[in-house]
């Protein structure tokens, strides 16, 4: 881009990139509406944009709550275990609509042991 | 009687000292690997499990052409044929192509941003292990007596119920391909979390390097567009449970819908990341700072937000989709693609080549992706797609976008970063033989594909019959097909050569741009520290910048505007 | 005023309290009871529970099984039913069988007993394994509990005879079904094994005896022994104190823990109550053994998904994966496709469980007294083998349902059977190593925590690098790293003197270790911690003490 970035385009870049995104998805999707799509098509995009809007205002408000850029970071490094015991708890439910439901009595173990393991490291205050 | 905490003692920790035969155990090691939290594991584990299945689904594809290379064939059986390629294809775009782009992202994103670690470290495990457990299901459907899914990777319904589709193969597709999804839903939600709100001090958005706005774009595309294949799955399972929904019409198209809306932009998740890849690769080995960067950050946006209304152009032959309309934003789609083409080329022209294996693979993409970009484009015509939708036109298409375009893309990833993931260097040579069996092989495969789609070879077909014509250009396609064969053999005698003889790399074996190259081969669990640290961020190239205050920098020449490149 | 007349009354109850006691005293040891007693030390861990839980699932069986004898008539002669469950009325039924129905649906309360008693029976079995699991993890079967250990084995053995004996009662389908297997591996074994099922069934089968010498078994004989064994089992944990876990002021030669009375009294008493609650929710709300069903039983008649209750089915499991396999021996054949998987196989799992105090022992040369719990991960190898053990036990119970996973999985049977026979021989040397390399990891982590302490998850930037701000471990997570049984070192002169075998498992079991890193004072109050009872608790003090005595 050549010659000097408008102020209001400095100051509040997010805001500009967030309304230029709605706005050029207003467009199409008018277009659409004109081209006359069935209502499902119409619906579909309303909720990927409702989606998208979500994600943008997550992000939005997280940008007014702390700086933009960090040196400090949370990083937690514990509890690897109990997410490795959750997803295998969820795969073997997951399973349960292949191959019945007693497989509940396989995933419900798997999940039980995985949240005491989250309680207990949760009530010895580590991270 | 207290065991009050003594000073610890300076002296470096000693190996384990048994009573008998000793060897030293390392903590955690590969427990610690299935249950970390360091976002470069798990990057690694997403990356390493993709090229397993990747290998997997390509020895699938060379069953397929070997029993294509012939008319009247029949090797497998018309049931297993349908199992190979609706396999080959769903393992291809859910458990390959697309993880190995966001693990790609989990891995290096944090890294050009000067971040210590990925914003949700667990819930980034957690998304691995989806995607990992749910490839697992979506294979184990081969262990079941009726087979694997069979209707394809897209799955239209009424043939992917339960009447046209009996057994547990496809039920096992849906709940594998369900969790991968939402795996991959976490593992982009997090790296595009990171990339906006865990930048380093210094790290504005316009400093961030062409790889991470292509993770941003693609992972705006996996929020937005992922969630409406859940929804389609979980129609999926719903037309299990009970056939008679898909007796409607506004069901299967509404189907068809609902799965093109994900469809459609998972083929760009499965674009941008490749393509970022290969504009930094460019820039390096061209010695300069990437051409056009604000022009192509800014067309990598709307790239991402038009391609989510373009989906209708894979459902024109149905004659229930506004045409026009998905036509015309599908051209469109020209635009902000050729300012990043124009912007890859112009980085090589004003560049000073170096023409190590990673550039190699990039250059070779510039002109294939054209050629399945344009082909692209010549399938947004209704006109043309008419003739040509689901014939091997469409399967010469997709190929030379996602294997000729994007594995390419691939592997100069791969080239290029190993280095700085392992700490190993890969062997040039054998590179080299990787690198010329792969385009002889991809093009000798896919090119004669436009030819047997244009003459009406449909796709999806066990056989086809002597009369057809069609022998010549399935033969050549089965001996590129043994190219390529070749090349990932090659490619797995390199991998295991450079572990084998374990050659060192510097943290900068290439002179790189971005911040990763500052930091060790391979990074520290938080990737900077005090002896290699975050250089100062003047650009979205700081370490050229430092090379250049340092005169170390040679500069190929100055570009027709006067500008030192 | 109002104080003076409430101490004077506290007086005059404690008066007549003491006199109360003063008179049982003369007549029972009530004293010395107390005395020992009262305020007897039990350690508190959620895990020290599990004995309770069999403790208590037992007593609820034999209050409802004792209801449940006014009612059962143990009669083998078959009549015509006509009972209250119309679908059976006019069949052909044992009077067994009919008093088990007439028990389920006309006796008040009839079938809620029932099923809180056959409830019971399941949780029983499987709270004495829990229990038997946790005493081989924690290394509390070591000396001086070896004696403890064998009549624990033995109490497990005779719950599944008793359980077999129990469901065997009704005299209907599926259990007869299991009778008849039990009687075909009584035939198998070879030469007397005809002789013992004549015997045991008082001619050929069925007969009309069984169920009458099953029910006094059950009954009488083998809860007799069964009440017998618990009292001496008992009174070895308080006579010989309870394990504990290490921790602070506790060591080899203490106990520390709440006092019997009130604390350990309340709790067990609440735990008998939720035990008895729970199960009493399982009988009311699950339904378990529904006989009506299945029928009475016929010689001739028998269904597929006929699987024994859940603590046989490893029996049953070896059965269905043992090939065929008979020889003819001097006329007589010998089936020993149902010897090995019934007899020899059950025998050699009890056999390595009665013996498994004295093998370690053997191998380790850890001859010494040991009061305190073992983590698991600090035996890598003996925590590897019991997964082993345990993985052999679900594979055989798995495998005794390979019909029902075959049909739930439309796999064929024949494909079910061989993946559980190869299962049977690589699960547990895979579950032995990944066990082993689990604990081995774990210990080498809590090395690294000892000495770096645990991380925050607080990243700083730091000149241009990144640091993560480390806590150190708190006293009480120090002491459990720190304290752990060391293994007896073998000297020169005992390794020249042992024989080769018993040198390579000791290196094998001792094989990989990871040390904390002590500090010489550490080291010393780590040993004082360990030492057991019989030693003196400084080197030398015992000649010390001679020497100051003379």
């Amino acid at each position: 881009m050549s010659g000097p970035v408008p102020r209001w385009l400095r100051r509040h870049p997010g805001a500009v990139v967030v309304g230029g995104w709605a706005c050029l998805n207003a467009v199409l999707l008018g277009v659409l509406t004109a081209y006359g799509e069935s209502e499902l098509a119409l619906l579909l995009w309303a909720d990927a944009f409702l989606v998208l809007v979500l994600a943008c205002c997550a992000v939005l408000v997280s940008c007014s709550r702390g700086p933009l850029e960090l040196t400090r970071y949370r990083v937690p490094s514990t509890g690897g275990a109990v997410v490795l015991l959750t997803a295998c708890g969820l795969a073997v439910g997951g399973l349960m609509f292949v191959f019945g439901s007693w497989l509940a009595a396989l995933a419900g173990p798997l999940l039980l042991v995985a949240a005491v393991l989250a309680l207990r490291r949760r009530s010895r205050g580590s991270v | 009687m207290t065991l009050a905490p003594d000073p610890p003692a300076d002296s470096p920790p000693q190996a384990a000292q048994p009573t008998g035969a000793s060897r030293p155990v390392r903590p955690a090691s590969w427990l610690g690997w299935l249950t970390t939290t360091d976002h470069k594991r798990v990057g690694l584990l997403t990356m390493a499990t993709a090229m397993v299945l990747f290998f997997l689904m390509g020895v699938l594809a060379l069953l397929m052409r070997s029993q294509l290379a012939q008319p009247g064939q029949n090797f497998f059986g018309s049931s297993m044929y349908n199992q190979m390629f609706s396999i080959h294809g769903s393992g291809m775009i859910y458990m390959v192509m697309t993880p190995f782009a966001i693990g790609l992202g989990v891995y290096l994103v944090p890294l050009q941003i000067g971040a210590p670690a990925v914003a949700m470290p667990r819930a980034t495990l957690f998304g691995y292990w989806l995607y990992a457990l749910g490839a697992v299901l979506m294979l184990s459907g081969f262990a079941m007596p009726t087979g694997a899914h069979a209707d394809g990777w897209f799955s239209y319904p009424p043939m992917a119920s339960s009447t046209y589709s009996p057994g547990d193969g496809t039920p096992l597709w849906i709940v594998g391909v369900f969790m991968a999804t939402v795996g991959a839903l976490l593992m982009g939600w997090a790296v595009l979390w990171t990339a906006l709100r865990k930048r380093a001090r210094g790290m504005t958005m316009l400093r961030m390097p062409v790889f991470t706005w292509s993770m941003i774009a693609a992972t705006l595309m996996v929020i937005g567009a992922f969630p409406s294949l859940l929804a389609a799955l979980v129609m999926l399972a719903v037309g299990r449970a009970d056939p008679t929904v898909f007796d409607s019409n506004a069901w299967n198209i509404g189907y068809q819908h609902l799965f093109w809306f994900y469809g459609h932009p998972v083929v760009y998740v499965m674009f941008f990341p490749y393509l970022g890849a290969v504009g930094e690769v460019l820039a390096v080995f061209s010695r300069r700072r990437f051409f056009g960067y604000k022009g192509t950050v800014i067309s990598l946006l709307v790239f991402a937000a038009l391609s989510m209304s373009v989906w209708g152009h894979h459902m024109f032959a149905t004659g229930q989709a506004t045409n026009d309309y998905y036509s015309l934003t599908s051209i469109a789609l020209l635009v902000p693609a050729g300012i990043e083409y124009f912007a890859l080329v112009g980085t090589v022209l004003g560049g000073r080549l170096v023409f190590r294996t990673p550039m190699l693979f990039a250059l070779a993409f510039i002109p294939q992706f054209l050629i399945g970009g344009l082909t692209g484009i010549m399938v947004g015509t209704p006109a043309l797609d008419y003739h040509v939708t689901d014939s091997y036109f469409i399967v010469a298409h997709l190929h030379y976008v996602l294997f000729a375009g994007s594995a390419f893309g691939l592997f100069a990833a791969l080239y290029f970063w190993f280095p700085k993931v392992t700490g190993l260097m890969l062997d040039e040579r054998l590179g080299r033989v990787h690198f010329t069996l792969m385009v002889i092989g991809t093009n000798l495969t896919f090119l004669p594909m436009f030819g047997l789609g244009y003459l009406g070879m449909p796709r999806r077909v066990a056989t086809y019959p002597e009369w057809a014509g069609f022998g010549l250009l399935n033969l050549l396609a089965s001996i590129g097909a043994g190219f390529l064969a070749a090349a990932m053999i090659a490619f797995a005698l390199n991998l295991q050569q450079a572990f084998r003889r374990r050659v060192p790399a510097p943290a900068d074996p290439w002179q790189g741009n971005s911040l990763e190259w500052a930091a060790p081969s391979p990074p520290p669990r938080y990737n900077f520290t005090t002896t290699h640290p975050l250089p100062p961020l003047t650009s979205n190239a700081p370490l050229l910048d430092a090379r250049m205050r340092q005169g170390r920098h040679r500069a190929p020449h100055r570009t027709p505007n006067g500008e030192r490149a | 005023m109002l104080l003076l007349r409430r101490k004077a009354r506290q007086a005059r109850r404690r008066e007549r309290a003491l006199g109360a006691s003063r008179v049982l005293d003369r007549r029972l040891p009530l004293m010395e009871a107390g005395k020992e007693l009262l305020r007897k030390a039990f350690p508190d861990h959620w895990s020290f529970l599990l004995g309770e839980i069999a403790l208590y699932s037992f007593l609820v069986l034999v209050l409802t099984g004792s209801y449940l004898t006014f009612f059962f008539h143990p009669d083998m002669a078959e009549e015509p039913y006509h009972g209250a469950y119309i679908p059976l009325r006019g069949v052909n039924a044992s009077e067994a069988y009919a008093s088990v129905l007439r028990i389920s649906f006309e006796i008040r309360g009839g079938q809620l007993i029932r099923q809180i008693h056959h409830w019971g029976a399941l949780v029983f079995v499987a709270a004495i394994g829990i229990h038997l699991l946790r005493i081989f993890f924690t290394g509390a079967f070591r000396r001086p509990r070896e004696v403890n250990w064998i009549i624990g084995v033995t109490l497990f053995g005779l719950s599944l005879l008793e359980g077999f004996a129990g469901y065997s009662l009704p005299d209907d389908l599926l259990s007869g079904t299991g009778l008849r297997t039990f009687q075909g591996i009584m035939v198998s074994i070879p030469i007397v094994g005809t002789y013992v099922s004549f015997f045991v069934f008082g001619g050929q089968f069925p007969g009309h005896e069984i169920v009458p010498r099953l029910f006094i078994s059950h009954v009488l004989f083998i809860p007799g022994l069964l009440i017998a064994l618990i009292t001496v089992h008992l009174f070895l944990v308080v006579y010989l104190k309870h394990t504990q876990w290490p921790g602070k002021g506790r060591t080899n030669r203490n106990v520390v823990g709440k006092p019997m009375v009130p604390q350990y009294t309340a709790k067990s008493i609440g735990l008998f109550l939720a035990v008895f609650g729970v199960l009493t929710l399982l009988a009311a709300t699950l339904q378990i053994n529904p006989i009506w069903t299945y029928g009475p039983y016929r010689a001739d008649q028998a269904s597929i998904n006929s699987q024994p209750d859940w603590y046989v089915g490893f029996i049953e499991g070896s059965l269905r994966l043992m090939p065929q396999a008979e020889t003819r021996l001097w006329g007589h054949t010998v089936v020993w496709d149902a010897f090995i998987p019934g007899v020899v196989i059950p025998s050699l799992l009890l056999l390595v469980l009665y013996a498994y105090p004295f093998l370690e022992r053997w191998v380790t040369g850890n001859w010494k007294e040991h009061h305190l719990c073992d983590r698991p991960r600090d035996q890598p190898t003996r925590t590897g083998l019991g997964v082993a053990g345990v993985t052999t036990y679900a594979v055989l119970l798995g495998a005794g349902g390979q019909d029902v996973l075959s049909v739930l999985f439309t796999w064929p049977i024949e494909s079910m059977t061989w993946i559980f026979r190869g299962a049977f021989f690589l699960a547990p040397p895979l579950a032995f190593w990944l066990t082993r390399r689990v604990c081995l990891g774990l210990q080498a982590q809590d090395r690294v925590r000892l000495r770096a302490g645990d991380g925050t998850g607080e990243v700083e930037q730091v000149a241009g690098g990144y640091q993560e701000a480390r806590t150190p471990l708190a006293g009480a997570e120090q002491h459990t790293i720190l304290v752990k049984d060391v293994p007896p070192r073998l000297t020169a002169d005992e390794a020249r003197r042992t024989g080769a075998l018993r040198r390579r498992l000791y290196f094998w079991y001792y094989g990989e270790r990871v040390e904390p890193d002590r500090t010489p004072k550490q080291r010393r109050v780590v040993k004082k911690i360990l030492t057991p009872p019989e030693e003196p608790e400084e080197p030398g003090a015992k000649e010390k003490q001679q020497a100051g005595g003379k």
